[in-house]
């Protein structure tokens, strides 16, 4: 049996060495800077996962996770697309083509649970609400917090 | 395989002399939805329908304004499906500052100017 396979499409060198290091411990990883690439590849071969920025230049990134889930129900990847800064409208838009939406400066540290855990069927965070990941929580750590800043 | 099968529910832009006809093509055929045209320059009424297709010709002559109100009708109407036409590439305008980026990638989910992507994406249309 093939081993699973993710396909990354990040137009910049810098950010796509980043995310392909950081899934790269999970998974075979097949980095693509270019669209047209990406696309052709897709055509030709299933991936477990499609990872891509939402802006690829003249094209969106979306284009490829339509392209990828038009082969049947069986055969659509787990699809994450990103984007650099918080778009309501684009994440509402990224969740109708049935994509998990993540900002790029979380998904290098994100993307070890999308592929070790198991995911539900569609992204059913509402973009509407703020990210939380990376604030205190309650509890201890918020006091250590309080603590913390009240000393300084 | 066709990009556009029976669960696309995005937002398709059409580059190219022949986007016109195209886009009409598309409109009529695959969504098989009602659909409405508006052709730029000039004012633009949006729809009131809440589904439907939306035929856009020329646009990249959106102004400013149009652009924003625009924006704002998307989000206030997510299925409803637009179909834009351009007869030249409107990324071009996005790097000039003339269109905005935002709309651009609502617009442009399915982009089709290279013949190739247009024969693989209309053959849904056409068999």
């Amino acid at each position: 049996m093939e081993a699973a396979r993710l396909l990354l499409v990040e137009p910049d060198d810098a950010a796509r060495a980043t995310l392909q290091s950081a899934a790269s411990r999970f998974i075979d990883v097949e980095g693509h800077r270019e669209f047209a690439t990406a696309h052709a590849r897709l055509r030709v071969d299933p991936f477990a996962f499609l990872v891509t920025n939402l802006r690829l230049h003249a094209f969106n990134g979306l284009h490829l996770v339509y392209l990828s889930s038009s082969g049947g129900e069986g055969a659509s990847p787990c699809a994450i697309v990103y984007s650099v800064e918080r778009d309501l409208s684009l994440a509402r838009e990224i969740h109708k083509a049935g994509a998990f939406y993540e900002l790029a400066s979380c998904l290098p540290v994100t993307i070890a649970a999308y592929l070790t855990a198991q995911l539900p069927a569609r992204d059913r965070r509402n973009p509407a609400y703020g990210d939380r990941r990376q604030l205190f929580r309650g509890g201890r750590r918020c006091w250590d917090h309080h603590l913390a800043s009240r000393t300084k | 395989m066709d990009v556009l099968g029976h669960h696309f529910g995005g937002n398709v832009l059409l580059v190219g002399a022949q986007a016109a006809a195209k886009a009409v093509e598309l409109a009529a055929g695959l969504f098989q939805a009602p659909y409405e045209t508006r052709q730029l320059p000039g004012p633009l009424s949006l729809p009131s329908a809440q589904r439907g297709t939306l035929v856009l010709q020329n646009v990249g002559l959106l102004d400013p304004d149009q652009q924003s109100s625009l924006l704002l009708w998307l989000d206030a109407n997510p299925e409803v499906r637009v179909v834009s036409v351009h007869p030249s590439p409107v990324f071009e305008l996005v790097t000039q500052g003339v269109f905005s980026d935002r709309l651009y990638y609502r617009l442009n989910t399915v982009l089709m100017s290279d013949p190739v992507f247009a024969e693989e994406t209309l053959s849904a249309v056409t068999h």
